[in-house]
């Protein structure tokens, strides 16, 4: 009886996830799985033939510690990365609580103003805040030439130009983020509530001692998606600032594509993204184990 | 809600269903680069008027135009003929079109080669040395120096007319245009064959004219960088644009700049946006007299797109294409052109005079750098390493020397000459 | 009294907020009514004539109407399947138990670790093999497949759908798809909604992917389209502007429409 009972759990598992295994499989990790020799490779469109090198294009990365070299782009992003999760999960829970706050009007109308940035296609995002930001014609500088201010060269100053870009970044997915809390938060039921304000704690004790915890599976989630995020960010960046000024805005992803798509060397890219790769799973692996170690 | 969901996916379907089309015979692949798209679209449908075939036009952003085209040929289909920029990096696919040429041209291939080759030498030698013809040249832009007449009238200067500007001459102006109110004198293209075009003027550049050294950290290199940082800094040419990649027609368009370091292919986007009255100035002199042609092929790489390639490239549809975006077709028997646009035939003469007279040995230079089968691919594999030594520079992370040095070791490392 | 005061006084805050929070959106918009050579003006005109120029632009040389098509079916299509997909694989992952459960969440979770460029190359192999190039199928279906939307999922029944309720069911001889389609379905009205929300916003600014997918101008989508504006130099602004905007709003109304099912206080009353 108990060997079929798991053997049927077991396909009834299988076939629930089967769609979407089929296409991860298909689409994703056989790509993956085929483009991975070609890290062993000194493969470059510009070149006749292929040789099989070994480790020899991991060699190449570890040894380039260069403004410009993949080690350094992977240091920035984690550099990024270490602001960006936490500040965009506090920002997008602050916006979830304010529209789903029973204190504030209109929150259907503050929701669409929030998740607005999410709506926009990165490139858009990455042009508006150029220009925005230009220093000759955007709005910032107009207006700060207005009140008697010097205008600021933004995106020309290094430490400015990676503020920038954090700051970009963060308001495009506040909103996205905004979304998942808000489906968490409206889910709580009111008796939680109620009861809590019987026992006379006041709103703010009540949020981070009840409904914050309540939180947790959303949070996680917040935490992952943005970490994973935040390394593979690529396009809203590459348009924002081409990675510049110098290398101070090439992140990892950045590096790879110039590599393959613009010097061709798509052996040494592909080693690239093997070590990303790498990187991305242990850092996830170590979050989780993390969370699992707070329950 | 459940009601709603089948009714949307029934239409769905429907739609879908309704905009199947047929596999198409033969497909062109092209970015747009002007008003080319309707020329190609006549001149497509003509095409299959006349033989009965389907073709397929195919439209890739001009930004992702080399990954697209990699992922196609990497993936086996690529399209059957394409209007590129660069044959270097198709040399694996591309085929040889010597056994077609009489076919289709009724010329002996040799006659042919001397005939498309105007002004591209390059290929004649590129298709020699590799022993196959690998693409038909199809239209040639040239670097041209634009200038806003009016900003220059206000400023008092006159530009040479009979003979060109020294690069000191260059800087001259440039003061007296920003003490007259420009907020850039000049806005320079972010590319790194229009910075190189500063380095072969200096005498410099990337292999030397033998095609056997390294010249990247010459004297002469790292002096034409120093006059490179030293407008840049001195805010003659805005430093958004090679430091953050803002886009620089933006500051000649509207007065910021009063000249504009780019090429021919402008011409139809000037005529378009540009309210006010432009022109042409030689491009100025350092050591050497240089200006670059570039400009396209077309590529067939399947044998199907053959004739389509032929026929794109024929007298008649080449001169409507170049007379529709302003470049100069790749024929010898078709160099007398004139336009009706008084700018651009004003324009188009100077960067004519310039190709005529530029230097042979910057040329040779050149050609190693950019087209030669041996000694084209190291500089073509270090393009983003070339701007970023560039970028570094500008925000004085590193010194010229330092710079240029570094990065002519790179290439020296990887083309094995140490 | 002071009570009232303290909300009016909250809401001017969080509003002034709101309203400084898309000023660049608002100035994207607002630009795409003026006319290109005013938006680059020196020395900068904050404020300058009104016109539609742009947008007839757009309208007259763009195959803008074919980009918003596709878009539109490429979109739709490809949230319903995501929402359905994803709904079944979270209920997998949340409540039943197999074995090799949590081998296929890392597996899940592993495929949002390797970026879309990093192997376009051979993504693309693989569609030019099943002849998945320049179709409907090659756009609408591999994106349907989000481990976002998987976790998303996993999540929200995890935590909203008590364990009980399945029991309850099985005890009374409920298997497995009817669990799936009488009570967790109807009880993820708010996942669903998020789903639909996030789906349609995800395709339709997809950029990558339908590049990858699509050269040919019969189905190309809005951010395509869009991408055709801007060359090496020079960007068309005003197109581009106007463009953005429009594509701005199919997303705005999906968003507005399933505002309602995020309703508030939604209980979990089926467990009594």
């Amino acid at each position: 009886m108990n060997i079929s009972k798991n053997s049927r759990a077991e396909m009834a598992g299988i076939f629930f996830i089967l769609p979407n295994l089929i296409t991860f499989t298909v689409f994703v990790i056989f790509p993956a799985i085929s483009g991975f020799y070609l890290a062993f490779t000194d493969y470059s469109m510009l070149r006749t033939q292929s040789n099989f090198i070994g480790l020899e294009n991991f060699k190449t990365i570890f040894s380039d510690f260069s403004s410009s070299s993949f080690l350094r782009s992977m240091l920035r992003t984690f550099v990024f990365t270490a602001i960006f999760v936490p500040v965009s999960f506090f920002f997008s829970l602050f916006l979830s609580v304010i529209t789903t706050s029973e204190t504030v009007k209109g929150k259907n109308f503050l929701r669409t103003l929030f998740y607005w940035p999410w709506i926009l296609s990165p490139v858009i995002v990455a042009l508006s805040w150029k220009w925005f930001l230009d220093i000759d014609a955007g709005f910032l500088n107009i207006m700060l030439e207005k009140i008697g201010m010097q205008p600021k060269r933004w995106l020309l100053e290094p430490n400015l130009a990676f503020f920038w870009v954090t700051v970009v970044n963060i308001w495009y997915v506040a909103g996205y983020f905004m979304v998942m809390f808000n489906a968490a938060l409206t889910s709580i039921p009111q008796e939680v509530y109620d009861a809590a304000s019987i026992d006379g704690a006041n709103k703010w004790q009540r949020f981070w001692s009840i409904t914050f915890p309540l939180l947790r599976p959303t949070s996680i989630l917040v935490l992952v998606l943005s970490m994973i995020m935040a390394i593979r960010s690529f396009e809203l960046v590459y348009v924002f600032t081409k990675g510049g000024p110098g290398n101070t805005t090439m992140f990892m992803v950045q590096k790879v594509y110039e590599v393959g798509f613009q010097d061709y060397k798509l052996g040494l890219a592909a080693a690239m993204s093997v070590v990303m790769f790498f990187v991305l799973l242990g850092l996830t692996l170590i979050q989780f184990r993390y969370m699992r170690q707070e329950e | 809600m459940k009601k709603t969901f089948f009714v949307v996916l029934l239409i769905n379907i429907v739609l879908i269903f309704s905009a199947f089309v047929v596999g198409k015979d033969i497909t062109f692949a092209t970015f747009i680069d002007g008003p080319d798209l309707p020329v190609f679209q006549k001149q497509v449908a003509a095409y299959e008027k006349e033989t009965g075939k389907d073709v397929e036009l195919l439209v890739i952003p001009y930004a992702d135009w080399k990954m697209k085209m990699i992922m196609m040929l990497q993936g086996g289909t690529p399209p059957d003929v394409a209007r590129e920029t660069d044959v270097v990096y198709l040399q694996d696919y591309a085929l040889d079109l010597n056994p077609f040429i009489k076919q289709y041209t009724g010329m002996e291939p040799m006659e042919w080669l001397d005939t498309v080759t105007v002004y591209k030498s390059w290929f004649k030698t590129y298709s020699l040395e590799a022993g196959m013809i690998p693409a038909i040249p199809y239209t040639t832009d040239v670097f041209a120096l634009f200038y806003n007449k009016e900003l220059f009238r206000k400023a008092g200067i006159e530009v040479p007319t009979n003979g060109v500007w020294t690069i000191d001459q260059w800087y001259d102006a440039m003061l007296k245009l920003k003490q007259s109110g420009v907020r850039y004198p000049l806005v320079w293209d972010r590319s790194p064959s229009r910075f190189s075009w500063l380095l072969y003027t200096y005498g410099g550049g990337y292999w030397d004219e033998t095609g056997t050294k390294i010249i990247l950290d010459s004297k002469e290199s790292v002096e034409a960088m120093e006059f490179f940082l030293k407008i840049h800094d001195e805010n003659l040419v805005p430093q958004a644009v090679w430091i953050s990649g803002d886009a620089p027609l933006k500051y000649f368009q509207n007065g910021l700049s009063a000249m504009y370091l780019s090429g021919t292919w402008m011409l139809p986007t000037f005529v378009e946006q540009l309210d006010f009255e432009w022109g042409a100035i030689p491009m100025p002199v350092k050591r050497e007299r240089y200006t670059y042609s570039g400009g396209k092929l077309i590529v067939p790489l399947t044998e199907e797109g053959i004739e389509l390639a032929f026929y794109l490239t024929n007298k008649e549809n080449l001169a409507e294409i170049s007379s529709a975006l302003f470049l100069l077709p790749d024929r010898a028997d078709m160099t007398e052109v004139t336009y009706e646009n008084k700018m651009v035939q004003e324009a188009n003469v100077v960067a004519m005079n310039d190709l005529l007279n530029t230097s042979p040995a910057a040329k040779k230079r050149q050609d190693f750098d950019w087209y030669n089968l041996k000694t084209a691919p190291v500089i073509q594999g270090n393009v983003s390493a070339i701007t970023n030594m560039v970028v570094s520079v500008l925000t004085h992370e590193k010194t010229p020397e330092e710079a240029m040095k570094n990065l002519a070791d790179q290439i020296r490392k990887e083309a094995g000459l140490q | 009294m002071k009570k009232k005061h303290i909300v009016i006084l909250i809401n001017i805050l969080v509003y002034i907020f709101a309203l400084l929070y898309v000023l660049p959106i608002i100035w994207t918009i607002i630009s795409s009514f003026r006319l290109e050579k005013d938006l680059f003006a020196y020395p900068p005109k904050l404020i300058s004539e009104f016109t539609l120029k742009n947008y007839a632009k757009v309208i007259q040389t763009t195959d803008m109407l074919t980009y918003f098509k596709n878009s539109v079916i490429v979109t739709v299509s490809s949230t319903i399947i995501t929402i359905i997909i994803s709904l079944m694989a979270g209920y997998a992952l949340a409540k039943i138990k197999f074995k090799s459960k949590n081998f296929f969440f890392t597996l899940f979770l592993s495929t949002l670790m390797i970026p879309l460029q990093v192997i376009m190359i051979s993504i693309y192999f693989v569609l030019a093999r099943i002849g998945w190039i320049n179709t409907y199928w090659g756009l609408i279906i591999p994106p349907a497949a989000t481990p976002t939307g998987v976790f998303l999922a996993t999540q929200y029944i995890k935590s909203s759908i008590p364990t009980e309720v399945i029991e309850s069911a099985k005890i009374d001889g409920a298997n497995e798809l009817k669990i799936f389609w009488r009570i967790i379905v109807p009880l993820c009205q708010p996942v669903i909604a998020a789903l639909a929300v996030l789906s349609f916003t995800w395709r339709w600014n997809d950029y990558i992917w339908p590049l990858l997918v699509v050269s040919s101008p019969k189905y190309m989508t809005v951010q395509l389209g869009l991408a055709l504006f801007s060359g090496e130099h020079t960007v068309q602004w005003g197109s581009l502007l106007a463009m953005t905007t429009l594509s701005m709003i199919p997303v705005m109304i999906v968003f507005l429409a399933f505002q309602k099912y995020f309703v508030e206080g939604i209980t979990m009353g089926s467990i009594k």
